[in-house]
């Protein structure tokens, strides 16, 4: 499969790339992509989120791989983390974000090598990175997230996401399954309808909590969410949708879960926002409650990595078979060796 | 870029200037928020502007010169000029935190660095070529030439080392690029001879994986390949790492090599470089210098047509036709602002009227106005003609300092007592008191305010005094010139029905004030205040009252 051409074909032109862990191949996928890129002529720009300047995991000692650039592909980076790099390049713009390792800068690959991306922390920073790399030429752009950091994986920034899952995770193929459906959940979870959307709309927009019961919808500020949202006056047994424009966390459903016992239709803004273990998701749907996102975010695909930095490997079939029972709709493929197994199993 | 001034780096930039115009001055004509109208929109300009200060008396070869240059500017710059130059002016990239670099021979640049200087001069030439600044006299091509020339003569407004280096680099870099297809190609072929043989690709990572415990025997088979290293075996696969071929191992080594001479030509590259710029230092800090230069000529044209004003005129005597404060201006709420004319006798001037704030709001637009032509900026006005004074100094009316425990008296005989040490040490000062002696009892007020304006006109130094005054002896004082806010208009009063309500009165006599400050040839006050208190519904009683003093004396 070549994951490029799908996503051109949906029309997704920015990209991030999510690992459900450290070392699940993220990099990997994010290599692969670039070359199934350059089959279709697309120029990539690529940028990464999160930790800065890592050319050597500190943690467990094993090398990061870079992330190797073609020729006329674009990058944004730290001035220092592109020097670092292998790659030569014809520097274009310096942008107004400043890092630990310098400026960051936009640049052409004129020579082809690995690049090392660092330098971009905040969301803000991504979405001028990816303004400038289209305005530069980019096809594709590419966000490659540090570890469990989904910060690029918003609906504003990215038009659709990779997930990375890798044996890192598990010395099973049922752990590593088991350890990344919380991930692969957030993203299944349906749209919320229009009907439901119009009776949020205005909390939606206020950018608050909406809590709806019988007499419509009240909003309270987003904040109340951080001391219980059932301790707000205008919480009353009554109320049976909410919409949570903030992070969707285990304690917060808790709150809600223990003082409804009625089915409630519960909206979280974006995946990003739903922060659920796995024995939430199971409380939450045993009790006939739904949970949906106001913008949902679209898998392009789920990189299957079956090697595992701690020195073990797990059979790539079985990986892959076990992920697609899991996956829906979205293909399973192998990043590293372009082999695609698309999936059709139910969550 | 531009940078906004702080509060800090305000006081910072008159502390220097405290003998020519102290801070209570400038804060009582607001000039701080003023100063911040006259906005340079680079990062060089505003540092220009930091530093300026006002011309002083004996400099006024150097101030007639930078009135004429602003003049020919405002009468050379239309509207589209001034934009399209300030336009290409405010990309205009930030080099201050490069050219210490430069200063010093040998310091390597980096690439953000060089992409800097390299649109600094592109975007410095771009504006030397236009007309408009050649009409104003601006830099000559040569120097933007000069300082382009270590570029290579590339014209794109990115920076690569290809752009500077000669042919041998960019050989270097194909044979470098040449040398990682080659490895690219010899990888591909030995792990497309392991698929062959084995069924399976080896990974990125240059593992090849065998499941077991179907492919068992092969798994053993291939742990004494010398061509493979057997890593591990788990429950499900064998693991081996696939070891560099003889081809493989002579692209890599060709791939060290061409990255090792690729790496040399770039660091000789960037050495020449840096060496070539460096020895363009002087012009490179001429280059600044005119960049600073030009944003601020912009900024003082701009200044000019927001406020419609004027460039200031070189006189002996001070005149200000049509002045406004443009702070006042710009905050009147649907009501046009009165302009002042004023055309003051040197020595001691007296502001009598209405106590509105009229004659207030005149002296603080005279200081104004002289402060910006000092500074050769131009002022809000249709005309101000003036000369250079040592010392300019604003004493405002008094109010209570509760910071320090004062009084209102003691604070205002505090701030008179300032005023006068300054003048005593300048050989020429404009200076204003506002209502001296109001704050004490009316009887020694007055004569307060007949004690200063007595003092100011014996002083024989050069000065020109401004002092507004609600009492009545110091208008009757000899060897002074009066003027006097108009006032009320003789009918405004009648046109206000009987029912109309408080509330609505006050708002109609502001209206109906007539701000126009006229010179008398006669020293009276004139006396409303009976007539309005009336007019507003005081009490009969002691209306009646007031009357009886006024014409008994007791």
């Amino acid at each position: 499969m070549n994951i490029a051409a799908r996503c051109r074909q949906h029309g997704w032109a920015h990209v991030a790339f999510i690992g459900a862990a450290k070392h699940a191949g993220k990099t990997t996928a994010l290599g692969g992509f670039i070359e199934d890129a350059r089959e279709l002529g697309a120029v990539v720009g690529l940028c990464s989120i999160g930790l800065d300047g890592e050319r050597l995991d500190t943690i467990l000692g094993v090398e990061k791989p870079a992330i190797h650039a073609p020729a006329g592909s674009l990058v944004v980076s730290a001035e220092r983390a592109l020097e670092q790099s292998e790659a030569r390049f014809d520097w274009l713009e310096a942008l107004p974000i400043a890092s630990p390792l310098g400026t960051v800068m936009v640049a052409r690959v004129v020579h082809p090598g690995r690049v090392v991306l660092a330098g971009v922390r905040q969301r803000i920073h991504v979405e001028q990175a990816i303004q400038r790399l289209t305005a530069y030429g980019a096809g594709f752009c590419l966000v490659d997230g540090a570890f469990d950091r989904v910060a690029a994986a918003a609906p504003h920034l990215v038009d659709a996401v990779v997930l990375a899952v890798g044996a890192v995770t598990g010395r099973t193929v049922t752990d590593v399954v088991r350890h990344a459906l919380p991930l692969l959940r957030r993203f299944q979870l349906p749209a919320l309808s229009t009907e439901w959307k119009q009776r949020l709309a205005e909390a939606y927009k206020a950018c608050g909590i909406g809590l709806f019961g019988s007499d419509g919808l009240v909003q309270i500020p987003a904040r109340s969410a951080l001391f219980g949202v059932t301790q707000h006056p205008a919480w009353t047994p009554d109320v049976h949708a909410l919409y949570l424009p903030g992070a969707v966390t285990d304690s917060v459903l808790a709150d809600v879960l223990q003082q409804r016992p009625q089915p409630l239709q519960i909206a979280a803004a974006h995946p990003a926002q739903v922060l659920l273990q796995a024995e939430t998701y199971k409380h939450l749907y045993r009790a006939g409650h739904s949970l949906s996102v106001w913008t949902p975010l679209p898998v392009a695909g789920i990189a299957a990595n079956p090697h595992s930095i701690a020195g073990y490997d797990l059979p790539q079939a079985a990986l892959q078979a076990a992920l697609r029972e899991v996956a829906g709709d979205i293909p399973v493929y192998d990043a590293m060796r372009a082999q695609e197994v698309s999936g059709h199993g139910q969550i | 870029m531009a940078r906004s001034d702080s509060a800090e780096d305000l006081v910072q930039t008159f502390r220097h200037t405290q003998v020519f115009c102290d801070e209570d001055t400038q804060r009582s004509v607001a000039w701080f928020d003023v100063w911040q109208l006259f906005a340079p929109g680079t990062v060089y300009g505003s540092a220009n502007k930091q530093a300026l200060q006002p011309f002083r008396p004996g400099e006024e070869a150097a101030w007639q010169r930078a009135l004429e240059e602003l003049g020919k500017d405002a009468e050379r710059l239309a509207d589209a000029d001034l934009a399209g130059l300030q336009a290409t002016l405010v990309a205009i990239p930030d080099i201050t935190d490069v050219l210490p670099r430069l200063c010093t021979p040998g310091n390597l640049l980096s690439p953000s660095q060089l992409l800097g200087l390299k649109r600094f001069v592109l975007t410095g030439a771009e504006l030397a070529a236009s007309l408009t600044a050649q009409g104003m006299a601006w830099t000559p091509p040569d120097l933007w030439s000069a300082l382009s020339a270590p570029f290579g003569g590339d014209h794109t407004r990115t920076f690569a080392i290809d752009h500077v280096a000669g042919v041998e680099y960019a050989q270097a870099a194909q044979a470098y690029t040449a040398s990682l297809g080659r490895l690219a190609s010899a990888i591909r072929e030995r792990d497309a001879a392991w698929q062959t043989r084995t069924g399976v690709r080896p990974t990125r990572d240059s593992l090849l994986t065998l499941a077991l415990p179907e492919h068992k025997g092969l798994a053993d088979t291939l742990k004494h390949d010398p061509g493979l290293l057997w890593l591990r075996d788990t429950p499900f696969e064998s693991v081996f790492e696939v070891l560099p071929t003889a081809a493989t191992a002579e692209a890599q080594q060709l791939v060290g090599e061409a990255e090792s001479v690729l790496a040399a030509l770039e660091h000789a590259c960037m050495q020449r470089l840096a060496n070539e710029l460096h020895a363009l230092y002087p012009s490179w800090r001429e280059a600044v210098e005119a960049v600073a230069e030009l944003d601020v000529r912009l900024a003082k044209v701009r200044l000019l047509q927001r406020w419609q004003g004027a460039v200031p005129l070189r006189g002996d005597a001070l005149r200000l036709v049509a002045g406004v404060h443009p702070l006042r201006a710009d905050t009147a709420t649907g009501r046009p602002f009165v302009p002042i004319h004023l055309e003051p006798v040197s020595g001691v001037n007296v502001l009598c009227g209405s106590n509105m704030g009229g004659k207030t709001v005149a002296m603080q637009t005279v200081v104004l106005c002289q402060l910006l032509t000092q500074y050769a900026l131009p002022v809000p006005a249709q005309g101000f003609t003036s000369g250079l004074f040592a010392a300019v100094r604003f004493a405002a009316a008094a109010e209570t300092d509760s910071h320090n425990g004062l009084s209102s008296f003691g604070r205002e005989v505090a701030r008179l007592t300032a005023v006068w040490r300054d003048l005593e040490s300048a050989e020429s000062a404009l200076c204003c008191f506002d209502e001296p002696g109001r704050s004490t009892n009316p009887v020694e007020g007055e004569a307060l305010a007949v004690g200063l304006v007595r003092a100011l006109r014996e002083d024989g130094r050069h000065k020109l005094c401004f002092v507004a005054t609600h009492f009545t002896a110091p208008v009757q004082e000899q060897g002074i010139a009066t003027f006097r806010v108009r006032g009320l208009r003789a009918d405004a009063l009648a046109a206000v029905t009987a029912e109309a309500s408080l509330t609505e009165r006050l708002a109609y006599l502001e209206q109906a004030m007539d701000y126009r400050l006229e010179r008398l040839d006669w020293a009276d006050i004139p006396r409303e205040a009976l007539r309005i208190a009336e007019w507003l519904g005081i009490p009969e009683e002691v209306l009646v009252n007031t009357r009886g003093f006024l014409q008994r004396g007791k």
